[in-house]
């Protein structure tokens, strides 16, 4: 729109709320100026040739079917302000211009917190989002029906905003359902992983998140999110994501804060980035340091040699006492030492407990079965935790085979039989 | 017929064009006048008591300008909620379309964006704002061009908007701005469409201000001429320091009472008129470089003459004055 072609304003224009989505927008202001639901909606998308009518859920929320710029001039505000009622920016930012509705996930139908809408006619951006079934706000499960069971239809005509389109009753008068425990819980995490994503992802975060979940994390914890299977059924092998939602619901199943894939983004090598601890053969090098997340927005490391960790430059727990640290009394460091021999003990006893049982020695199955945190850092070679739970392995009659690819299984085959790869010992 | 001292003035701004000068700019501004005076009150006195009156004027007086600076004056503005809020709105007539509905969607556009919708439920809305918006006074502009089926909807809107006040007692005032030939009512096209004993224009008859519905609003008299081109002569003082266009007040007034300019019945003179004696005029003097007018007038009385035969004659454009017709004969006989 030209500005000498500026289209009129409307005469109750009502400006977006922060994290408001455009539906909940245009039905606001339909609403403010006495028109029937989907009204400026349908004027704005016929000013770029198309119809509300016939777009698919997530044209809309992308604005894709929209011209925002259009939207703006009617509203007075800033295009800014228009497109942060969308997804389309955040999309962009992970997948590239080329923005398909499809990078949402399947978007399912209008739902509406019903307590929002009494309290302030709002209707969230995020609440159309695949894996988003509650208003983490109000602890609500998000309505996809009126009270009488009709579908939340927006487009009908002479339809009201903010009431059924089949029965008139408005969406504030639905009874809310309350949600508590695991459920909202797993919705909380779920919200909270969409919004650290769109905030803060970036091009590489999709390979990243690739990266960073691996298959043996993206498939851990599987059995425990069998109750929630609208997010479990999102969840894909590491390579096959695609999608926003198939990235949100992996990491939410995998139970890894989405942050991790920012902190590991920007590991923070350089001077600070080495083991402090003058005990171990690695003291001054950067060899066997790993990141471990960020605490305050200072990254936190671990030697997986020694098994001592840092916070910057400083040492926050190690388990020898000449360690060279001023920041550690030695008192922390008995009692880490305590700690640690308490944790062999208890995994010595889980690994007979599993072959008397006849299990197959897995470590992570051991260290819960010992109650021992599955902290990388307890895993460092001279604590002796791992190296424990190898010695029982090697004894136990049920060896642990690990899982290989098709293409690396006839490596080993071809190599246990003295032929090259692609020799007549390798099975197709 | 065409006199040699039109062609010059015509060529003149031609030659003056050829040689690289830039065009004259008329200023167009709102110049209070004796008209806009007299108009301006009763506007003011129709929003603030609520009343229906028929207001007729003369073609060119300015009634379309002077109801410009009524609305600048009681401007719509939007509030901190995003409500748009004034007292007055106005919208012309829609030309060739004498529907209802057409003078509904018409004032709906002076509110904003007009949705699609269908007109029972436009009406509807249309309603709803002008409440929402606060509106005290609708102005019709070119009313004479009203039909019998827009008077109603008038009615009805206002009627409709009355209902919604009730609690608060507010009222919409109406006022129809049209065009008056002469001051016989039965020349008023408006007012004899009121004025049939028909059942829908008496109720419109009825709603009326009781004792003067129909009003006159004269043109400028010969001192407020003088007030006018005092106006212009300051509005122009940069660029012709020496206009002093008062002096001729007297004389312009008598030649715009040509009845083939004006018409002399009242003794008034249209605005309209002053300002293209004034435009033609001021053109010719920027043309010819001059700070004023000339001494005489005679610039003056000689636009006054093309604005008395304008349309009755060409003006030839040409590198001179035309040749007599008798002339080109003799020579094509040599």
């Amino acid at each position: 729109v030209s500005a000498s072609d500026r289209l009129p304003m409307l005469p109750v224009a009502l400006r977006p709320l922060p994290d408001e989505g455009l539906s909940g927008l245009c039905l606001r202001n339909d609403e403010a100026n006495g028109w029937p639901a989907d009204t400026l909606a349908r004027m704005v998308s016929h000013l770029s040739g198309g119809d509300i009518g016939f777009a698919s859920p997530g044209q809309t929320i992308l604005g894709t079917v929209f011209r925002l710029d259009a939207l703006a001039e009617h509203l007075g505000c800033p295009l800014d302000e228009i497109e942060a009622t969308t997804l389309m920016r955040p999309l962009r930012r992970l997948f590239g211009d080329d923005v398909d509705p499809r990078r949402l996930g399947s978007v399912g139908p209008l739902r509406v917190c019903p307590t929002c809408i009494a309290e302030s006619r709002f209707i969230g951006r995020e609440t159309i989002l695949p894996l988003v079934r509650s208003c983490v706000e109000h602890q609500n499960l998000l309505a996809v029906e009126c009270s009488r069971g009709h579908r939340l239809a927006r487009s009908r005509p002479d339809a009201e905003p903010f009431r059924c389109a089949t029965c008139g009753e408005p969406w504030s008068h639905i009874r809310p359902i309350q949600i508590s425990g695991p459920y909202l819980l797993s919705q909380r995490r779920v919200v909270h992983a969409y919004r650290v994503v769109m905030e803060r992802g970036g091009e590489d975060t999709v390979a990243r998140a690739r990266a960073v979940l691996g298959k043996n994390v993206a498939l851990r914890w599987s059995g425990a999110w069998a109750a929630h299977r609208h997010i479990a059924d999102y969840r894909l092998q590491p390579r096959y994501i695609y999608s926003l939602t198939s990235l949100v619901a992996t990491l939410v199943v995998a139970e890894v804060p989405p942050e991790r894939l920012f902190d590991e983004a920007s590991p923070p090598r350089g001077p600070s980035f080495i083991c402090r601890n003058r005990a171990c053969p690695t003291f001054d090098r950067s060899d066997s340091m790993h990141s471990n997340g960020r605490r305050a927005e200072t990254p936190e490391s671990y030697c997986d040699a020694c098994g001592s960790r840092f916070l910057g430059a400083r040492t926050i727990s190690s388990f020898d006492v000449g360690n060279g640290s001023s920041d550690l009394s030695p008192l922390s460091v008995y009692r880490a030492r305590a700690r640690l021999a308490r944790f062999r003990e208890a995994v010595a006893a889980a690994c007979r407990l599993s072959i008397d049982a006849g299990d197959v020695l897995r470590i992570a199955d051991v260290l819960e079965r010992a109650r021992v945190p599955r902290a990388a850092y307890l895993r460092a070679s001279r604590l002796g935790i791992a190296d424990t739970v190898h010695a029982w392995q090697r004894a136990s009659p049920h060896p642990v085979r690990r899982w290989r690819s098709p293409a690396a299984e006839a490596r080993v085959v071809s190599t246990k039989a003295g032929s090259g790869p692609g020799g007549d010992a390798v099975p197709r | 017929m065409t006199t040699p001292a039109e062609s010059d003035h015509l060529n003149t701004l031609l030659a003056s064009r050829r040689a690289g000068r830039e065009p004259f700019r008329w200023r167009n501004r709102y110049i209070p006048s004796g008209f806009s005076a007299r108009l301006l009150p009763l506007l003011d006195h129709a929003l603030e008591t609520a009343t229906w009156l028929v207001v007729c004027a003369r073609s060119g007086d300015g009634k379309s300008t002077t109801l410009r600076h009524f609305l600048a004056q009681h401007a719509l503005r939007r509030g901190a909620d995003g409500v748009l809020r004034g007292d007055v709105i106005a919208s012309r007539v829609p030309v060739g379309r004498g529907s209802a509905d057409a003078l509904a969607v018409a004032l709906a556009e002076q509110l904003g964006a007009v949705p699609n919708l269908r007109m029972a439920r436009l009406r509807q809305v249309l309603v709803g704002s002008l409440h929402r918006a606060g509106i005290s006074l609708i102005v019709i502009d070119d009313a004479h061009e009203l039909t019998l089926a827009q008077l109603n909807y008038l009615r009805e809107l206002t009627d409709m908007l009355k209902d919604m006040r009730r609690d608060s007692g507010a009222e919409c005032g109406l006022v129809l701005l049209a065009v008056a030939a002469t001051t016989n009512t039965a020349d008023q096209p408006l007012w004899k469409l009121i004025s049939r004993s028909k059942l829908p224009t008496e109720q419109f008859d009825n709603r009326l201000d009781g004792a003067s519905p129909l009003v006159m609003v004269e043109s400028l008299s010969e001192h407020e001429l003088g007030r006018v081109l005092a106006t212009y002569q300051r509005i122009y003082e940069d660029v012709f320091p020496d206009l002093r266009l008062t002096r001729w007040t007297r004389s312009i007034h008598g030649w715009l009472l040509d009845e083939r300019i004006d018409g002399a019945e009242r003794g008034r003179v249209r605005m309209r008129s002053v300002r293209r004696l004034l435009e033609a005029t001021l053109a010719e003097a920027w043309a010819l470089g001059m700070d004023g007018l000339d001494p005489d007038g005679r610039m003056l009385h000689q636009a006054a003459i093309r604005l008395a035969t304008r349309g009755n004659a060409y003006s030839f454009v040409g590198y001179g004055p035309p040749e007599p017709p008798m002339a080109a004969l003799a020579r094509e006989r040599a």
